[in-house]
């Protein structure tokens, strides 16, 4: 943990009835950060959330914000806004109002009000829009509303409850692009809760992965792709080929009985390798691998070989090399390829 | 097609079933005869005699008193008993109760009230004519808000606490703007219902303070005269003005 994080989470627990929403957490939060809660859905990561904007209270545990106790504001007097799922834009206020709401309640003065809504207009590019209703906006649009509404407070930390989940993909894939630039531009730290792995791992900084109320691993994307802690992460990070089986001497024996060449060293015999897609390829040598299916994304395909493991192998190809469906090929790896994940 | 042409006439004769006493009211007023259901020819006389008609004035000033009450008290009370029974009922008997009073039939209310109101020997008059019809539109406003108040997005409100408001700024800022076409069709309809209802009105009121429709059934039992026709049909002319009103009030907010 680091010296003096803006955010620091100690302990958090709450239960609703026999369901425990969030066990034990604990996790650090640094000034400037975007930081990730990634999980999928009923993992707490939402009532972390709800917790840190004051809707939630916890059963035990502590939040420091600054070195300053959080749990003891009310929500409408924490430093801490909250962009909303369903955005939730006052439906009778204009553009311009809901941007305003929040600084009259500061009982700011009204020139101040209008050039710092003006100012967060212009930085969201929403200047001709201000006196629309929301019913009047696209879908990009009222997150943009939704976004400003909340950085205009100037937040320490701006919390986002699965901000992109309500647009279409290429609006969202816009949206992931512009929010990284606002953040970086208006210089809030940002949590943001989400349940789409790509989102986080093209936005965040660090990323907390969550399952059941626990945090599984805090890393940087580039960390929880390449270096997974256990199951959980490698299955929910990227796409994974897992293998069971015992390491032994540069060979990993596969539990169908199929040994296959692996350089890693691990205290387990008894283990689980995984291999990402692109660490295999087709080659002269190797283990044979007859194609079950492929599917096409693009820039190249992902295909299924069965290689008589219990699940078939997936690996990436070149369009222009997709082997037929039906044909038996070679594939390989490199002998240092994937990770060991120690667990049995 | 046959058997929908068939139909047409079965609609056509619903309607003359449903309107054709509206419509005898309504021409029988501008009737000169004073034998109420035998043509002679136009006038609007009756309507002229209605104003000097020191009965008719009292009932309906009294009506008014009783309407603009009723229906300021029963929009407060059906707001706040509309958030209490969805925000915090934990059971839905709970919310059968507080809407009851809309669906029990008027006869009992009545019976039970004038029972209350001579046991804690509440002398009758307007006053209790008030809370009466507000113990019913209450309900009516009620039932209204809820269903409004569950097509609200409950972040709404939460956002605005976020944003640093509050209780009672949210509630007045957020809360009540968005709820405001329910609490305006609300509100009508409380108007509607108090300034035409009887049945209560007879049992709770006192003999000195009787409001229009208490009047107009004092003058039938003497016999139906043009003047009732007449008077009659200003009342349905006042309603119809507030129907058409509140539908076309939630129908431009909705569109927002």
């Amino acid at each position: 943990m680091s010296e003096n994080p803006l955010l620091r989470i100690s302990n958090a627990s709450k239960a609703f009835g026999t369901t425990q929403a969030l066990r034990n957490v604990s996790l650090d939060v640094k000034e400037n950060e975007f930081f990730a809660l990634l999980g999928p859905s009923g993992c707490g990561k939402t009532t972390l959330l709800r917790a840190l904007a004051g809707f939630e209270s916890l059963d035990s545990g502590e939040i420091q914000l600054a070195g300053t106790d959080l749990l003891s504001e009310p929500a409408n007097r924490r430093p801490v806004n909250l962009m909303f799922q369903s955005y939730a834009l006052f439906p009778h206020l204009s553009v311009y109002e809901n941007i305003a709401y929040g600084l009259k309640r500061e009982k700011l003065s009204k020139e101040e009000v209008s050039s710092r809504v003006e100012e967060v207009l212009t930085t969201v590019g929403l200047s001709d829009l201000a006196k629309r209703r929301p019913a009047q906006l696209s879908g990009g649009q009222k997150q943009r509303v939704a976004l400003a509404r909340a950085i205009v407070k100037k937040p320490k930390i701006l919390l986002l409850d699965e901000p992109l989940s309500a647009l279409d993909r290429k609006v969202r894939s816009e949206m992931q692009l512009e929010l990284k630039r606002l953040q970086l531009e208006v210089g809030i730290t940002f949590i943001i809760v989400t349940h789409d792995q790509e989102e986080a791992m093209s936005m965040a900084d660090r990323i907390a992965v969550m399952n059941d109320g626990e945090i599984v691993q805090i890393a940087s994307p580039f960390e929880l792709y390449s270096n997974p802690r256990n199951t959980f992460v490698a299955d929910f990070i990227g796409t994974s080929n897992l293998f069971t089986g015992v390491l032994s001497n540069g060979t990993f024996q596969l539990q169908s009985g199929v040994s296959v060449p692996c350089n890693h060293q691990s205290p387990n015999t008894n283990t689980l390798w995984m291999l990402r897609p692109e660490d295999i390829h087709v080659s002269s040598s190797g283990i044979d691998a007859k194609i079950v299916n492929s599917n096409f994304y693009g820039a190249h395909c992902l295909v299924l070989a069965d290689c008589g493991l219990t699940k078939p192998i997936k690996f990436y190809v070149a369009n222009s090399e997709v082997p037929e469906v039906g044909s038996t090929v070679k594939i390989s790896w490199a002998q240092d390829a994937g990770v060991i994940l120690n667990e049995s | 097609m046959g058997s929908v042409g068939k139909l047409k006439w079965v609609l056509l004769a619903t309607f003359l079933f449903l309107y054709t006493p509206i419509a005898v009211l309504i021409v029988m007023s501008f009737n000169s005869s004073k034998i109420p259901f035998k043509w002679q020819g136009f006038s609007t006389k009756w309507y002229g005699e209605l104003f000097n008609n020191e009965l008719v004035l009292q009932g309906l000033r009294n009506t008014l008193v009783v309407g603009i009450s009723v229906t300021v008290l029963s929009t407060v009370l059906g707001v706040l008993l509309a958030i209490g029974i969805t925000r915090y009922a934990k059971s839905s008997l709970l919310e059968a109760i507080a809407l009851a009073p809309a669906i029990v039939p008027d006869l009992a209310l009545a019976i039970g009230l004038l029972a209350l109101f001579t046991a804690i020997s509440m002398p009758l008059g307007l006053t209790t004519v008030i809370l009466s019809h507000t113990i019913f539109c209450m309900a009516f406003v009620a039932a209204v808000v809820r269903s409004r108040l569950l097509q609200m997005d409950p972040s709404l409100e939460e956002a605005a606490y976020d944003l640093g408001d509050s209780m009672r700024g949210i509630f007045f800022r957020i809360t009540v703007p968005n709820l405001m076409p329910a609490i305006v069709a609300g509100a009508l309809l409380s108007f509607t219902l108090s300034i035409d209802e009887f049945v209560i009105t007879f049992f709770t009121n006192g003999p000195t303070t009787p409001t229009l429709p208490m009047v107009i059934y004092s003058m039938v039992r003497f016999g139906v005269t043009p003047e009732i026709n007449a008077l009659a049909s200003l009342v349905l002319l006042a309603s119809l003005i507030i129907v058409v009103i509140s539908l076309r009030r939630v129908k431009v907010s909705e569109t927002l």
